[in-house]
């Protein structure tokens, strides 16, 4: 049998029980490309002549739980073997009385044997027996949890999801100590093979949902993605949406207020966020702020993040289109003001429009790019001299920086990077609608934009909800915050399973 | 547009947009032109005369559950003359829906935009229309679920602070020999509102339709309310003479307010451009629901089925057009536009009331079949 | 070209349909006028031709204004003899005194802030063509401040020149209208003091009507046309113009619309208050005091509210307004009280029926002025009308004769509340 058959014929092949270890071992390692990292280990058992081997990848492995727990006991052990038993009989025996690993499995299939290896488990060769045990002794590199990089919160606590697969579900489990929590792990990713959770608490989380995200994990089977995001895109519904449908989020605290809600998670390995499902753009602009605080400052910052959103997209536009179609609109000292300040700049108001905020743009990708030495200089020229040069230059008028300026201070007001990112793209067609047609374009946009928000639908859960239509009662906790004592039930959008008697006792966790 | 589902709180915003719509701007004119200072007298008479006509309506909405209207005629009035009244119907909508268009354009070019061809600005609000009556009406009722708290709050706004310019003698004597008249006048303020005909067409998607009566009638009362007020501050502040000449009463209104003298002085300038751009979402919720209506017409007309529903809508752009290109001039429009508005008096209470009877008989005769079986 | 999917399909089309509709940017946005290349004409003045004013002789201008005060544009009217000529206020932006001091700009006091453009014509439609062609910016009426007609184009009719103001849909409603006797042109040309703009400043003149009875504060460009409309008589307030300043100087009368005499600040008080629309004003009294007998002693009392009411009593063709005038204010000042007086309940009722006494006098005199003049100011017709309904329609084509010889009684109730810090 070639080697090359092996790899790309069928996918289960049995290792023949009589080739010997040697050959198993050279059949796995050709198996996984010859790589070098790849180590094996061939020892006797102790008090018996039968040759041993372990495989193991010596950077995924602690070498010190594979001397310990693998190779001492074996070599070490002072058991009383029945006459003739065979080599499975002995793996048998291995496994229940001399393997101190937390989780040992047996596998008979290259293909399981060589994803165990490669997942840093150590697999154990019995000469003789056909099949092998794997036992758990990963230790990956990762990082310790920091503070979220892109959600700070002032009085929250600063724990964020870190790239290991392990932590993350710690991170939720020690915050839901709830029996209900249930984590169905699958496989993605055909080159890749990265594991993904989907975590939901049965009773509370909607069936339909449930279903139809795992469906939607399914049918990704195959598809090799890098991080959670990527998986983001390709299970949601149309891909051709600037909004977020799903949202991501690298604080534990939001990801376990959402579950109770009824809400479902997906954690990806080695990604820093974990996906909610679905979506609303309300719960994009709520930030874990608001019940941190009392609630009714609660409820005058979140209408002031909407007013930011609003801001952001609309601004210059509004300003185009005051200043070229509709002088009449402002008052007239302000006329007189504007006017004077535009006197001499050679361009008409939407090119300047135009020019600063690509100007804005680049300077936020280079922004994010910024080696931290050089941050406070680069921050200063930005700041100080282009905008003051630039009005002194006669080239843009005063007035333009300061609604430029505001247009960005607002765009990080929002706590959703996608969301800002979207207002971006959104930002520039109002402009254009604005400067073709005035104030009469930025209405059509804005009809057009609202039908399009109301069509779109996050796992069958409509983009808008609730605020159409109107359910009043959602409303106490997404547009405006309302204390602790009011909030009584989930929301009614979601159309959570469990009977009405059970929401008394749970009232929502602060985020 | 199939398996669309709407909650029965939906039904408000929708059938209290529809009737505002384009109507609301014209109408203080023609009311006035017959009526002198008694045209909120009219506007009252002809709410009482749409209350009668919901009430038909609802009844014959009753009677036939989980059908619009286009289908119930059909279904009561049998295969060839219910087409042949549909017909009519679907032609009256569309005539409708074309001229409060054209109207509507000629008041965004009048107030925001100078130069602007008006055929571009109706093209544009035709396809902006269209393709969100494409996405269904979940998508309309969702966008005017969005708009509609501002609408109503600027218009109570603009009531409210017009209150300062209002002159008692404006409307005195009251109904002094003009009793005819006032009564005459019933008949265009009828025809104003009777938008909420078109909520027959919707209907048919809401989940529990019991409960979405009470918030039909709660839709029609916000409307019928902000209709007599408006009228009401319109006959306050212009003197009759004065009114009459007034092509679009309501803008003008805001063109008349000062927002407290020395207060906010020269921050609302130009009102009533700001005012026009609020009323695009009635106009919109109104033109909207007419389009889907007239969608539903054609599909029942000629056997269309539910998948290709989309492509009706589509059709619909290049016909529209055609309709609000044809009329050029502005007084034409306008006066169309009344006469138009008057025969929905046909509909209410010509149409309705004898679907309602036939569906009585029909379920006599059914009940009777049964019997004899 | 086989397409892939219905995914594909779609986005194609959508592709191919946006692209065509893009082309529309090609013709230009028609609206889109730059905010600095129009041309903000905030007041404007009616004068009649070929009245073209000869200039003002101020030392502190520089001379080449004068030259283009001067100039009489030779633009040839369509239909034969110009009849009015029409004055534009725009501002100078460059010379604007504007808060930032970025833009730079010369902030000398005596910098012309303003250029006045007069031109002539038969329709302001034709005028304002003609405008177009001695500048370079398009000129802008939503700002429209203020409009300033002279005393003969005033006589001759209003009718015709306030049409396009109250058609053009750029024209706010809000505009005020002032009458002055002379040169409207001279009103423009005023530069105040405390404003750079004279527009500006008539603009907000009636501002101080809370403390001054004799500004006619409500009426402007839309009351004016709705009271042609409706065949009423009104007025509105005048000007008088001198080389430094411009001062409001009472109301000018109309009837119709061709306006028929003038009113002064005193009358246009009365007026206010029988239209019930006074925010404040003063009146003054012969002082009276038991004891302390001053000889031009004059107390003046504030008014913070007036109401009024107008009944008509008809006793067969004899018509009698029976007027209440309710008045509430506070005791302000008087000349040459004794300060050791004390005041007291007794002299507060004094105060009273002096003031009573002093008002009514006042009325009776305005309206005897407006009865000779034939005026009808205090629309009492109005009053006639939506009271006594079936009265007004017999007598209604006689209005114009039976108003002179109306009847009136005048009832005047003054409360005094405060009187300030002194007892």
């Amino acid at each position: 049998m070639s080697v090359y058959r092996k790899r790309t014929g069928r996918k289960n092949i049995n290792i023949n029980s009589e080739n010997s270890l040697d050959n198993k071992i050279t059949v796995l390692k050709n198996y996984m490309s010859n790589s070098k990292d790849i180590k094996d280990r061939r020892f006797k058992v102790g008090g018996k002549n039968v040759n041993t081997a372990i495989l193991f990848i010596d950077n995924l492995v602690d070498e010190f739980m594979v001397q310990d727990h693998v190779i001492k006991p074996i070599m070490t052990n002072s058991f009383e073997w029945p006459q003739d038993t065979g080599p499975d009989a002995m793996l048998e025996i291995i496994k229940d009385y001399m393997l101190y690993g937390d989780i040992v499995e047996e596998v008979c299939t290259i293909e399981k044997m060589s994803l165990g290896v490669l997942d840093g488990e150590t697999l154990l060769l019995v000469e003789g027996s056909d099949k092998g045990l794997l036992i758990n002794t990963q230790n990956l590199p990762k990082r310790s949890i920091q503070e979220p990089q892109t959600e700070p919160a002032v009085k929250g606590p600063n724990e964020g999801f870190v790239e290991s697969f392990k932590d993350n579900l710690a991170l939720i489990r020690k915050r839901l100590k709830n029996p209900n929590l249930c984590v169905e792990i699958t496989n993605i990713g055909k080159q890749t093979n990265n594991n993904a959770a989907l975590i939901y608490i049965k009773g509370i989380a909607n069936d339909r949902i449930v279903n139809e995200v795992k469906n939607k994990l399914k049918s990704v089977k195959n598809y090799d993605v890098i991080s959670c995001e990527q998986l983001m895109q390709l299970v949601c519904e149309r891909a051709f949406s600037i909004f977020p449908l799903m949202q991501w989020t690298e604080r534990p605290d939001k990801a376990v207020s959402s579950l109770l809600e009824g809400k479902v998670g997906v954690i990806f390995d080695n990604s820093r966020g974990m996906l909610i499902a679905p979506v609303t753009l309300t719960s994009l602009m709520q930030s874990p702020d608001d019940y941190y605080e009392k609630w009714f400052i609660g409820t005058v910052i979140t209408v002031i993040r909407y007013i930011s959103l609003l801001i952001t997209i609309f601004l210059p536009a509004v300003y185009i289109s005051i200043t070229s179609f509709h002088p009449g609109m402002l008052p007239t000292t302000l006329l007189i003001s504007i006017t004077g300040a535009r006197l001499g700049v050679p361009l008409p108001a939407f090119l300047e429009a135009l020019i600063m905020v690509v100007t804005l743009e680049i300077l936020q990708e280079a922004g994010i790019r910024l080696p931290k030495v050089v941050g406070q200089t680069v921050s200063i020229v930005g700041g100080l001299v282009i905008g003051q040069a630039v009005v002194q230059a006669g080239l843009i008028s005063p007035i333009m920086v300061i609604i430029i300026s505001l247009t960005a201070i607002a765009s990080f007001a929002i706590p959703s990077y996608s969301l800002s990112l979207a207002s971006r793209v959104l930002r520039v067609i109002f402009m254009i609608l604005a400067a073709v047609l005035g104030a009469f374009g930025i209405s059509m946009g804005v009809l057009y934009l609202l039908g399009y928000l109301c069509s779109l639908k996050s796992f069958g859960i409509g983009f808008m909800e609730p605020l159409t239509p109107y359910r009043f009662k959602d409303w106490k906790d997404s547009i405006i915050v309302l204390p602790k004592s009011l909030l009584k039930g989930r929301p009614e959008y979601l159309h959570s399973s469990s009977a009405v008697t059970k929401r008394k006792g749970c009232s929502k966790n602060g985020k | 547009m199939e398996n669309d589902k709407l909650l029965p709180v939906q039904i408000m915003p929708i059938v209290s947009s529809t009737m505002m719509g384009v109507s609301i701007l014209t109408i203080q004119r023609s009311l006035s032109s017959i009526a002198k200072g008694d045209a909120w007298i009219s506007m009252i008479l002809g709410v009482i005369l749409g209350v009668f006509s919901a009430i038909f309506l609802y009844n014959l909405l009753r009677l036939n559950p989980g059908l619009d209207l286009a289908e119930i005629i059909v279904c009561q009035a049998g295969n060839w003359v219910g087409r042949l009244f549909l017909l009519s119907t679907t032609i009256y909508i569309l005539i409708d829906i074309g001229l409060s268009l054209k109207v509507f354009s000629f008041a965004l070019k009048n107030f925001l935009l100078d130069y602007t061809p008006i055929s571009v600005v109706s093209f544009l609000l035709i396809i902006v229309i269209v393709s969100v009556v494409v996405k269904g009406i979940t998508v309309i009722a969702g966008v005017t679920d969005i708009l509609y708290p501002f609408f109503v709050t600027s218009l109570v706004v603009l009531i409210a602070m017009s209150t300062v310019e209002f002159q008692k003698a404006n409307i005195m004597p009251i109904i002094y020999g003009n009793i005819q008249n006032t009564f005459k006048g019933s008949l265009p303020a009828f025809g104003a509102i009777s938008g909420y005909g078109a909520s027959s067409y919707v209907m048919k998607y809401v989940t529990e339709p019991k409960k979405a009566f009470k918030w039909f009638f709660m839709g029609f009362g916000i409307s019928s309310i902000l209709y007599i007020l408006l009228t009401l501050a319109t006959t306050l502040v212009f003197v009759p003479e004065f009114l009459q000449k007034l092509t679009f009463p309501t803008l003008f209104l805001s063109k008349a307010i000062e927002f407290g003298t020395g207060f906010f002085e020269g921050f609302f300038e130009r009102l009533e451009a700001f005012m026009v751009l609020i009323w695009i979402p009635a106009v919109f919720t109104s033109v909207g629901v007419y389009t889907f209506a007239s969608v539903r017409n054609f599909s029942v007309l000629f056997n269309i089925k539910p998948k290709f529903q989309k492509y009706v809508a589509y059709a619909h752009i290049p016909l529209l057009f055609a309709i609000t290109h044809y009329i050029k001039s502005q007084i034409v429009a306008t006066n169309l536009m009344d006469l138009f508005d008057s025969l929905s008096i046909v509909l209410g209470f010509g149409l309705t009331p004898l679907l309602l009877v036939l569906t009585l008989i029909n379920r006599r005769r059914r009940a009777k079949n049964e019997v004899k079986k | 070209m086989r397409l892939k999917n219905k995914k594909t399909a779609k986005m194609l089309i959508t592709v191919l349909i946006i692209i065509p509709s893009l082309t529309i940017l090609l013709t230009g946005c028609w609206d889109s006028i730059d905010i600095e290349d129009r041309a903000y004409v905030i007041g404007i003045a009616i004068d009649e031709y070929p009245q073209l004013p000869q200039g003002i002789k101020n030392k502190e201008n520089i001379p080449e204004n004068e030259q283009e005060r001067m100039f009489e544009s030779s633009t040839e009217v369509d239909t034969g003899v110009p009849s009015y000529a029409m004055t534009i206020q725009i501002p100078i932006i460059k010379h604007a005194s504007l808060p930032n001091i970025l833009s730079g700009g010369t902030s000398e006091p005596n910098t012309l802030k303003t250029w006045d453009i007069t031109q002539v014509g038969n329709s302001f439609m034709e005028i304002n063509r003609s405008i177009t062609t001695r500048m370079n910016l398009i000129p802008n009426y939503e700002h429209l401040q203020v409009i300033i007609i002279s005393e003969k184009v005033a006589r001759k009719g209003l009718r015709n020149v306030l049409d396009l103001f109250i058609r053009d849909h750029e024209m706010r409603s809000r505009t005020k209208l002032f009458i002055t006797d002379g040169d409207a042109k001279k009103a423009l040309d005023v530069i105040p003091r405390i404003e750079d703009y004279a527009s500006i400043y008539l603009t907000k003149m009636p501002r101080s009507a809370r403390v001054n009875g004799e500004i006619l504060h409500w009426m402007d460009l839309g009351q004016a046309v709705q009271a042609i409309y409706s065949g009423e008589d009104f007025e509105l307030p005048a000007l008088e113009v001198t080389e430094y300043e411009v001062m409001n100087k009472g109301a000018a009368l109309f009837k119709n619309d061709k306006m028929v005499g003038w009113a002064d600040g005193k009358d246009v008080e009365i007026i206010k208050i029988m239209h019930n629309v006074l925010l404040g004003g003063i009146f003054t009294s012969k002082f009276v005091s038991d004891e302390h007998d001053s000889e031009n002693g004059v107390m003046s009392l504030e008014i913070i509210k007036s109401k009024t009411k107008i009944t008509p009593v008809i006793q067969d063709d004899d018509i009698t307004f029976k007027i209440n005038v309710d008045i509430k204010g506070n005791y302000s000042d008087s000349v040459n009280h004794p300060l050791t007086e004390k005041i007291d309940k007794d002299f507060i009722e004094k105060a009273e029926e002096a003031f009573e006494e002093s008002i009514k006098e006042q009325c009776i005199k305005t309206i005897k002025k407006m009865q000779d003049l034939g005026v009808d100011t205090f629309h009492f017709g109005t009053v006639i009308r939506s009271k006594k309904p079936s009265h007004w329609s017999k007598i209604k084509d006689r209005w114009d004769e039976i108003f002179p010889e109306v009847k009136t009684e005048v009832n005047v109730k003054v409360n005094i509340r405060q009187i300030g810090n002194i007892h």
